[in-house]
């Protein structure tokens, strides 16, 4: 006894084709919102670097108008705080576009020029403000060249967070920015990352946790200066004038 | 090879398991809108058939009495209920109970048999039932007292030859419960769904409930790969016999406690399923079987797209807590400086598609999961437990079916329990 095929089992081609349609609009939908919120990284991004260019000159201009440096009025942690988001949301669109992406290289060339800039300033301000800071100007490579790259850039991000009186700076060594090449001429490097120029020193190869701390405990006495920095940022508007 | 080379790879795995994912919950919504009216029988009984229960028992001395009990006190007429005990060889006391059950109620009839599993002890209470419709109930398993009646309803159509009811856990405890709960909340959505589009693939055992004629067209149960529940609903699918599911008419079992008995019980059933499939190879002919046959092709794709998305979902997590550990020891796992979160900012979210279709899937588990509580009338409260069915389950379900795939490539032969 065989019965006919029930209405509701029959094969109903157009219900197929519309489940399909239907897919494509919800799929279609992931990577549009996705492309969206990237976008608005990209465009959070460039506001952001507009943001930063325009507070170094603002601090630049300041020292050029005023015969003594503006120290009393010196509040550079927004400085590097914008700074440290705008790495942040650099790796993010750097993780979605991948890393190779030409949109990605120029905005990572823009925020290097950043970096240098903000380096040369804060270098000045440390200096006739006699700020506390020790300064890591660090160059990596890509995996392939250089495995022990991304190790210790962990190292140094974890030394970002424990002394704050620590002012880093990552740069790409193969990335082609003659603002980058004439910082690599001043301090005569070779390429065989991981570097470290750590105030005007040149340290070659990957240095651990302890390694590093022996190095830096050259530069500064970490304990005390640990405690001073906290006392130094918290009250950074006060600070001696020259 | 490099990162950069490999992850293409990976993700158009995910992408193609994601697209096909969706495209199932984009035809279980669609189905589900088409149908919005037709999920409850609004109609009442018009007639009280007799109703054969068969109660196969083998070693339930522990369960016999509540199972009895829970079909006699069943709200439908005292006198069009048949209840048969069928002890299957027990070797503690069953039989013994079942005989003192029967002999305070002339509704019990038990018979005894050597043991020679579940199919043929059905099998030997077929012909012996008197009811115009027969119901299997397993002897773990408690009907609602309302479940046979709502059932009835359904039967009472011409074209329904057997009516499967939605199946809960029985009062889930632990973690595990938990899981089974969720999953089976899922399912019984999905089993409604799957009746619409004449693709259900399982009479249960929990409880089912056949037009006796389903027998002479189809014949009696079979062994099966001891999954005779799911070769039976095949068969009636063979012969497009329509089988209708009830999300108002539950019953409850008791969830397997231990992982080891879970992992038992599920390749057990995968493994049968699997076998009865290639027993039934036809019914993957989609002019003959439209929506069935599709489905069917799903069942068969599910297993695949589960083992790579858990394996690839468990790669990603296994790198990334790999970095992790590499990365505290980098530093001598100091990650006090971390903790001042001077600079923690949102804009490190990574907005990949990935992860919107990621969410857009679970999402819509967990509207099934909800519409399987809400059209049951379930009034469990939630527990937080159910986020283990969410972080867990997929990779459960993958280890089962690649256990499952490993205990068919190697032939061996498995028992009930």
């Amino acid at each position: 006894m065989d019965m006919e095929i029930a209405s509701e089992k029959k094969f109903n081609g157009k219900k197929y084709f519309l489940t399909l349609l239907f897919t494509l609009l919800i799929f279609g939908s992931g990577f549009f919102l996705s492309d969206y919120i990237t976008k608005q990284h990209i465009a959070d991004l460039n506001d952001l670097q507009q943001n930063l260019r325009t507070d170094i000159l603002s601090l630049e201009t300041q020292f050029s108008i005023l015969s003594q440096a503006p120290c009393s009025n010196l509040n550079e942690t927004t400085l590097t705080n914008e700074l440290y988001e705008i790495s942040q949301k650099l790796a993010s669109v750097g993780n979605t576009l991948g890393e190779n992406h030409i949109r990605f290289l120029e905005l990572k060339k823009y925020y290097s020029i950043l970096e240098i800039k903000h380096w040369l300033l804060l270098k000045k301000t440390a200096k006739d403000c006699k700020l506390p800071m020790t300064f890591i100007i660090y160059f990596y490579d890509d995996k392939k060249t250089c495995p022990k790259c991304e190790d210790q850039g962990y190292i140094l991000t974890y030394f970002r967070e424990k002394y704050p009186f620590l002012r880093i700076y990552s740069f790409d060594f193969n990335l082609k920015l003659t603002a980058l090449d004439a910082l690599k001429s001043v301090f005569r490097l070779k390429e065989e990352t991981p570097i470290m120029v750590i105030n005007n020193d040149v340290y070659y190869g990957y240095k651990n946790k302890d390694e590093l701390e022996a190095i830096l405990e050259k530069y500064v006495k970490l304990e005390t200066l640990e405690e001073k920095e906290t006392a130094t940022t918290t009250s950074a508007t006060s600070a001696p004038k020259k | 090879m490099t990162k950069n080379e490999t992850m293409p790879i990976i993700d158009i795995i995910i992408y193609i398991g994601l697209f096909i994912a969706l495209y199932f919950g984009a035809l279980i919504s669609i189905t589900l809108f088409e149908n919005r009216n037709q999920l409850y029988k609004k109609q009442g009984v018009f007639n009280f058939p007799l109703v054969s229960v068969l109660l196969p028992c083998y070693n339930e001395e522990k369960e016999i009495e509540e199972a009895v009990a829970s079909i006699a006190n069943l709200d439908y007429p005292k006198n069009k209920l048949e209840i048969i005990v069928i002890d299957d060889g027990s070797t503690d006391a069953t039989l013994a109970r079942a005989k003192i059950l029967q002999a305070k109620d002339p509704r019990i009839k038990v018979i005894s048999k050597p043991n020679g599993g579940k199919h043929t002890a059905l099998n030997l209470a077929i012909p012996q039932a008197k009811g115009e419709l027969i119901a299997t109930l397993d002897a773990d398993c408690r009907p609602a007292k309302n479940a046979l009646k709502e059932i009835i309803k359904y039967l009472q159509e011409p074209d329904v030859w057997a009516v499967t009811a939605s199946i809960k856990i029985l009062k889930p405890q632990n973690i595990l419960e938990g899981v089974q709960y969720a999953e089976l909340l899922v399912s019984a959505f999905l089993r409604k769904i799957y009746s619409f589009l004449g693709a259900i693939n399982v009479t249960p055992g929990p409880l089912t409930v056949f037009k006796k004629q389903v027998f002479s067209i189809v014949g009696l149960y079979k062994k099966a790969h001891l999954t005779e529940d799911c070769e039976m609903a095949l068969r009636m699918q063979s012969k497009h016999l329509k089988i209708a599911h009830t999300l108002d008419a539950v019953v409850y079992t008791k969830g397997q406690k231990n992982i080891k008995a879970l992992f038992r019980q599920r390749i057990r059933w995968y493994r049968g399923f699997t076998l009865n499939l290639k027993d039934y190879l036809p019914l993957f002919n989609i002019k003959q079987h439209g929506n069935l046959a599709v489905l069917l092709f799903y069942s068969f794709l599910g297993p695949l797209l589960s083992i790579s998305l858990a394996t690839v979902s468990a790669y990603k997590i296994a790198r990334f807590s790999a970095r992790h550990i590499s990365n505290g020891w980098l530093i001598r796992f100091d990650f006090s400086p971390f903790l001042n979160f001077r600079h923690l900012s949102l804009v490190s979210f990574n907005p990949k598609p990935l992860l919107f279709l990621s969410i857009i899937v679970l999402l819509i588990i967990f509207c099934y999961m909800m519409l399987g509580k809400w059209l049951t009338f379930d009034k469990t409260k939630i527990k937080q437990n159910i986020i283990f069915y969410f972080l867990f389950y997929s990779f459960l379900n993958a280890s089962w079916w690649f256990l499952t795939g490993l205990s068919i490539i190697s032939g061996k032969e498995i028992k009930w329990k």
